[in-house]
């Protein structure tokens, strides 16, 4: 069976000349628990869909994010309420300030010499990332429907101790999909954790060639997506809110940074 | 009687009793006007508090599409009193 994957996945590669784009929208998987965790300001961009793009031609591909009118805009609401008593005037306003960025996370892969170049953003840096094109393991279950008018067979993974499900359809026979994953016999549609998914939501495809240039990773310093799964692991386990509390005059300035998940 | 609480720029608060002009220090952009009369204004303590909630768009995703968003929080508290 694997050897028969195999022989396929060398004839898509060598007969698919032409560029397919295909867009996903990543959504969050949020149960109505752990939404109450989130502050209230935050929720609708904590639930916002993000657009990508999937480019495939000639044995490259990149996933990346795709531009919104929303990126990198902050808003700003503000609220102002008094309260007074005998001897006491209290002003309070609360502010709330969203930045929504685009981002920066992407992958590259050329599927003839096996290797992935991307980017992972964590926190306010990014993480260069250079890897093989992994092995999935996919394990191809007898199951069937319709996404976007094709017809898709599922699958189910098991990577770095994560279960992922995939549905691709062999409609389109090219061994690629969104972000990390491929290694199908065809085009994943749709893929699942119990956090997150990539849906497809666009497909085009012409005869024309497009070139996909490769990322310059020169001097940057590189991890596997093994290394940043354990960075991730570690930041959530060791993650603590900071304070910082100063006096200037009468005023008493508070700053917290803490993490929502 | 009228107090004029105003903000002369991002750090200063300007409090107008009369001809007294006192200035505080504080960080807060917000415009208040509180109207009392001069014996209430004198005995009252005035006190503010702002707060910012700033989700940064600063990100970390798991392997496994868990996200971890940075929320910064400020809060500026002041009193005074005339």
């Amino acid at each position: 069976m694997k050897l028969n994957i195999f022989l396929f996945l060398l004839v898509c590669f060598n007969t698919y000349a032409q560029t397919i784009s295909i867009d996903y929208s990543e959504n969050r998987k949020i149960s109505a628990e752990k939404l109450e965790n989130i502050p209230r300001f935050a929720r609708e961009e904590v639930l916002k869909p993000k657009l990508f793009n999937l480019i495939y031609s000639n044995g490259k591909s990149l996933y990346k994010a795709i531009e919104s009118s929303d990126d990198n805009k902050t808003t700003e609401s503000k609220k102002v309420t008094e309260k007074q008593t005998d001897d006491l005037v209290e002003i309070n306003t609360v502010a709330t300030k969203i930045t929504s960025k685009k981002s920066e996370r992407f992958f590259f892969k050329n599927y003839i010499n096996k290797e992935m170049l991307f980017v992972w953003p964590h926190m306010s840096d990014n993480i260069y990332g250079k890897d093989t094109i992994q092995n999935w393991d996919w394990n191809i279950i007898d199951e069937t429907k319709t996404i976007e008018g094709f017809k898709c067979k599922k699958a189910i993974s098991n990577w770095l101790g994560y279960d992922f499900t995939a549905w691709y359809t062999e409609d389109i026979a090219i061994s690629i999909g969104p972000d990390r994953f491929d290694g199908l016999p065809g085009l994943i549609l749709y893929v699942s954790t119990p956090n997150f998914e990539w849906k497809v939501v666009k497909i085009n495809q012409t005869n024309n060639e497009t070139k996909i240039e490769e990322p310059n990773f020169e001097n940057k310093k590189i991890k596997t997506l093994s290394e940043i799964n354990d960075i991730f692991i570690n930041k959530m386990k060791n993650h603590t809110p900071s304070k910082t509390i100063t006096q200037d005059g009468n005023t008493t300035i508070t700053r917290e940074n803490t993490i929502i998940k | 009687m009228v107090a004029s609480f105003s903000f002369a720029n991002e750090k200063t608060i300007e409090i107008v009793v009369e001809n007294n002009v006192q200035t505080v220090s504080i960080e807060t952009q917000q415009t208040e006007t509180v109207f009392l009369s001069k014996e209430e204004m004198l005995k009252m303590r005035y006190c503010w508090t702002s707060s910012m909630s700033w989700l940064t768009g600063n990100t970390a995703t798991g392997m496994d599409g868990e996200v971890l968003y940075e929320v910064i929080t400020y809060t500026w508290t002041s009193c005074i009193e005339i």
